[in-house]
């Protein structure tokens, strides 16, 4: 039983993953509650829709005499299915569900081998997995190792390769037995998170920003001041500070620099630490790098609106205005009719330069000047900045997120005009008030 | 083998484009202080000299990664910009000259901060590419390195009497002995294959090679041009060539002002005038040098007049993919390779860098048509443990690179022992038979800078000093800048001033180098660290050229914690396993003492 009172959960493929990034976020994967869950962010949740439409389409294409496991049914039978199907010797099981003692695991592909006299289901089978990105990483192949795991424990031995489908379509075989020790190490790993009741604790990282976990941790990190609230500290910084009986970021920036070097800090680094300690007490953006405030701050924000429905030829949704922050409020300037947008959007925007939120918008609006022999304005991506450069805290990247960070009661904003006024509020929570000498 | 299109190479030559501009412009809103910690940027310059057009500036610091040739931007509060070359980076990086793109009226003293400019040259690539068309020229180089199932052609050798005369003829005149294996390389050139690649790890002669078969091939008559991906690997190569055969003349193509490492009567030329002198010539009796990219500009966008028969590009293990491809629309019939895609590959944007066309020219070759590279085997510079450690871990065992005959037995030999005084590991690191050594260091949580290390490093490095190994005759290599400003800092502070410091910098810029003694500085001791690093400092290619600068002795410091690292990116892992092994195989093993 879990210290939440449920029973403890069993292992999954993406505890791997969480484990890679996170061991608070492992922990908090077997441990926490449903409720405890934030939203994820927007583009996470698309870049979701959007391994499942490449699924499908490697399905089909390489796979059309496969046996799909259904997910409607229960687990126990979804288990039984798959074992049937290996009986069988299907050529190819897609969604193989497996379900063992304190393990679960789902394998997007199960390739026959072939024929087996020593297994039990008289027949081998391969694990592969379908990946929208382009390149592996561990997380994925530690992913593949736990289900070829699972998969020895019904067919009694293993196939030592396993492959992936990547996003290209193109096919990159693994070897197994070349990522074992990790596998064990982490798998070992897991096993102590399971069984712990109390978690190692949360730590500030990059990974907080999209993480499921992140309302449970950051609140608490907040609440106690923790150390990791001040970029570039690791866990085993953190180690090393708390065993100097360091436990809060105050107590680190009262700490004389020749101390704090002592302690593992870099000289070079000391000036950002204090500056990033004041941007904590004035409940500014703490940055992992020390920016130009002014040039950020004298950026126009702007907004695309984009017409509901409509696609360019190249599938990406059509503007049909601009909205662009002036002395008056938020200004919105038509695209329809004449091209008298180009000169109005530049002679707000001159040489400050726009700054918007999110690719969509950005690649639209670099698209529309160069497709219309538009001046050229310096554009900047605000949420690349934000994950660029903000160590914390952070509550996610969604913009009513950000700026619920920036302006505590700052609404959702639904609408363009809306949009321009919330960008205006976070370019200021990013630039803070004491600026940056340049 | 994945093929590729045109389409593609120019998708992701202008998807590169597009992140390099994204980071400028997240670079701008950066403060001077965060772009010198990322190391595009020096602050505090003051001017000590004022030329014509040039200006000398000295610093307290420079960690940076500027070195001759960056392009730079200049800039004081309150006068103005300027813009420039650096020509020159000495005394550890605190002098730097520059020359300047406009002479200013009056020079303002300082300080002033400096930041990289990065040249974009997506425009010509993509002309280039945008070149290769089916039943032009090119089009056959293009499909052979493109395709996944092309044949280079097979050519009929012509002559062959005369090239074996002329081959025969080369290795008589030539100062050095040739080994079977490049002998073998040797004549393959000779015969103007269409595409051959003469891979050379650590200190096989592959520059010597190229040397040969330049001169041989414009005995032969053939209009020889030699590129490579930098000026610097242009001008060894003819530099090479000029030390073993006086009497060819040679034309360096380029920048007059980009002649670090070119012998002194090595004319620099424009284009034009080199052309005109090869024309006028009945038989070929220049050699031509010139940057890939030079001739990407001067032969395939535009129509310069030269015609070469046989191109040689060295470091090709340096040249990317997308450039190289390009290499069929210089006309020539025959494209030699010269490179080690073991060693320093190409650099890309890190965004990009898992894509499969993220790679080197020669890298594709070996993918696409392993039987068209040849490799020299026998290693002139590396004694026999480095030898074997290198060949073990990088080139596929033991037996094939082996150490020559004349280094194989060298060992490190102090000239004056080691003091009493001397703490144990430096005394034993130094006096042991053992060529390479792992000296284990503490797990301090160290990320860019640790100072036990760099003490450490330190210290073993002033002791081989006052034992008589002369500092020019050691490399100190570590991945980051800041833990050489420290090691430099303090093998000052224990040899005094008065006496030369050796080089103490990251791997890209030892490259080249040969020294008895070489340590490495890992200096990460954090495994999260690590983790989010590893592509970089557990790099296979880079651990190859660090280990592979020295003649006798190479020196490990690191802690055994970085092997706990799990890194995020499956790269990163294959690079720590791969890193792990070879570490693992030292036996050589001690700590570093507190004494």
């Amino acid at each position: 039983m879990s210290s939440q009172g449920f029973s403890i959960r069993p292992t999954v493929g993406h505890h791997f993953s969480s484990l890679l990034m996170c061991s608070q976020r492992a922990w908090l994967d077997y441990h926490g509650t449903a409720k405890q869950k934030a939203k994820p962010p927007h583009y996470l949740s698309k870049l979701q829709q959007e391994g499942l439409d490449h699924e499908r389409t490697v399905c089909e294409t390489l796979y059309p005499n496969a046996v799909r496991i259904p997910e409607t049914v229960s687990d126990v039978e979804r288990a039984s299915l798959t074992i049937q199907a290996m009986q069988s010797g299907s050529p190819a099981i897609l969604q193989a569900y497996f379900m063992q003692d304190g393990a679960r695991g789902i394998a997007d592909i199960l390739e026959h081998v072939g024929p087996s006299n020593s297994s039990p289901t008289g027949h081998l089978y391969r694990v592969g997995e379908l990946k929208l990105a382009t390149a592996l990483s561990t997380s994925h192949v530690m992913q593949v190792a736990w289900y070829r795991e699972l998969l020895q424990a019904i067919q009694g031995q293993g196939v030592d390769d396993a492959f992936f489908i990547l996003g290209d379509m193109q096919r990159e075989d693994v070897s197994m037995s070349g990522v074992h020790d990790t596998f064990e190490r982490c798998k070992n790993q897991l096993g102590q998170l399971q069984q712990d009741s109390n978690g190692p604790g949360p730590h500030l990282c990059r990974w907080c920003k999209s993480c499921p976990w992140r309302d449970v941790c950051v609140p608490t990190l907040a609440s106690q001041s923790d150390v990791s609230l001040l970029p570039g500290i690791t866990r085993r910084l953190a180690l090393n500070l708390k065993r100097a009986g360091i436990q809060t970021w105050q107590q680190v920036i009262q700490l004389e620099n020749s101390r704090l070097e002592q302690l593992g800090f870099d000289w070079r680094d000391l000036a950002h630490i204090r500056t990033s300690s004041e941007r904590l007490v004035a409940g500014e953006a703490v940055l992992r790098y020390s920016i130009r405030s002014e040039d950020i701050r004298s950026l126009v924000a702007v907004s695309m609106e984009f017409a509901n429905g409509y696609r360019g030829v190249d599938g990406h949704p059509l503007p049909r205005a601009i909205w662009v922050e002036s002395s008056d409020g938020p200004l919105p300037i038509s695209l329809a009719g004449d091209a008298s947008w180009i000169s109005q959007v530049g002679s707000l925007v001159s040489s400050r330069g726009a700054a918007l939120y999110g690719a969509t918008e950005t690649v639209a609006f670099l698209k529309l000047l160069r497709q219309n022999d538009g001046p050229s304005i310096k554009c900047l991506d605000v949420l690349d900045l934000v994950e660029t450069v903000v160590h914390g805290p952070i509550r996610g990247l969604e913009l009513s997120n950000v700026l619920h960070v920036a302006e505590p009661s700052g609404a959702e904003p639904n609408n363009s005009r809306d949009r321009v006024l919330g960008l205006r509020s976070v370019i200021n929570w990013l630039a803070g008030s004491g600026g940056c000498a340049a | 083998m994945r093929s590729v299109t045109p389409h593609q190479l120019i998708e992701f030559v202008l998807a590169e484009q597009r992140e390099n501009e994204k980071q400028q412009r997240l670079y701008k809103l950066l403060s001077d202080e965060a772009m010198s910690h990322l190391g595009r940027a020096i602050t505090g310059l003051m001017v000590t000299r004022a030329d014509k057009s040039s200006l000398t500036f000295e610093c307290k610091h420079n960690e940076s990664r500027i070195r001759p040739g960056s392009h730079v931007v200049l800039s004081a509060i309150e006068h103005g910009r300027l813009t420039g070359e650096v020509t020159a980076v000495e005394e550890a990086g605190r002098i730097l000259r520059i020359t300047l793109s406009r002479s200013p009226d009056d020079v303002f003293v300082g300080p002033w901060t400096l930041v990289e400019l990065d040249r974009d040259f997506t425009p010509l690539i993509v002309q280039s590419i945008k070149k290769l068309q089916p039943g032009q020229a090119g089009w056959s180089f293009f499909r052979w390195l493109a395709e996944d199932g092309a044949i280079p052609s097979m050519k009929k050798v012509t002559k062959a009497n005369e090239r074996k005369n002329a081959v025969e003829r080369i290795v008589s005149e030539f100062p050095f002995s040739v080994d079977d294996s490049q002998r073998l390389a040797f004549e393959a050139c000779v015969n103007e294959p269409s595409i051959l690649g003469i891979q050379g790890p650590p200190g096989t002669g592959k520059t010597n090679l190229l040397a040969m078969v330049a001169e041989v091939l414009s005995r032969l008559g053939r209009r020889v041009l030699i590129l490579a991906p930098t000026h610097q690997a242009v001008n060894n190569a003819l530099s090479a060539i000029r030390s073993s055969f006086p009497s060819r003349r040679l034309v360096k193509v380029g920048n007059a002002l980009r002649r670090e490492s070119l012998s002194d009567d090595v004319e620099c030329q424009l284009l034009k005038n080199a052309v005109r002198q090869d024309s006028s010539r009945t038989g070929s009796e220049q050699i031509i040098g010139m940057t890939f990219l030079s001739a990407l500009q001067h032969l395939a966008v535009q129509s310069s007049g030269l015609a070469p028969n046989v191109v040689l590009i060295d470091e090709a293990g340096q040249l990317p993919f997308c450039q190289g491809i390009c290499a069929g629309l210089f006309g020539a019939g025959s494209t030699l390779l010269f490179g080690d895609d073991q060693q320093m590959p190409p650099v890309f944007n890190s965004e990009l860098s898992s894509s499969p066309l993220a790679t080197s020219l020669f890298a594709r070759l070996r993918q696409s048509h392993p039987g068209s590279v040849l490799m020299l085997n026998t290693s002139y510079r590396l004694n026999g443990p480095i030898c074997n450690f290198i060949a073990e871990s990088f080139y596929g065992g033991a037996g094939n690179v082996v150490s020559a005959d004349s280094a194989r037995h060298r060992r490190l030999k102090l000239p004056v022992g080691t003091s009493s005084t001397t703490a144990l590991t430096v005394h034993s690191a130094l006096e042991c038979e053992e060529s390479l050594i792992w000296i284990r260091s503490e797990d301090n949580g160290s990320q860019q800078l640790n100072l036990a290390e760099a003490d450490a490093v330190a210290k073993l490095v002033s002791t081989a000093i006052k034992s008589g190994i002369p500092s020019d005759q050691q490399a100190i290599v570590t991945p980051y800048r800041r833990q050489a400003a420290a090691i430099r800092r303090l093998i000052q502070y224990e040899i005094g001033s008065g006496v030369d410091l050796p080089i103490v910098d990251t791997v890209e810029r030892v490259q080249g180098l040969t020294v008895e003694l070489v340590a490495i500085s890992m200096c990460v001791t954090d495994p999260e660290y690590a983790s989010e690093t590893a592509s970089f400092i557990f790099s296979p290619n880079r651990l190859n050229v660090a280990v592979s600068r020295a003649r006798t002795k190479v020196v490990i410091f690191a802690s055994e914690s970085i092997l706990e690292a799990l890194p995020t990116e499956y790269s990163g892992l294959v690079a720590m396993k791969k890193f792990q092994k070879a570490l693992l195989a030292i036996d050589a093993r001690m700590a570093i003492s507190q004494n």
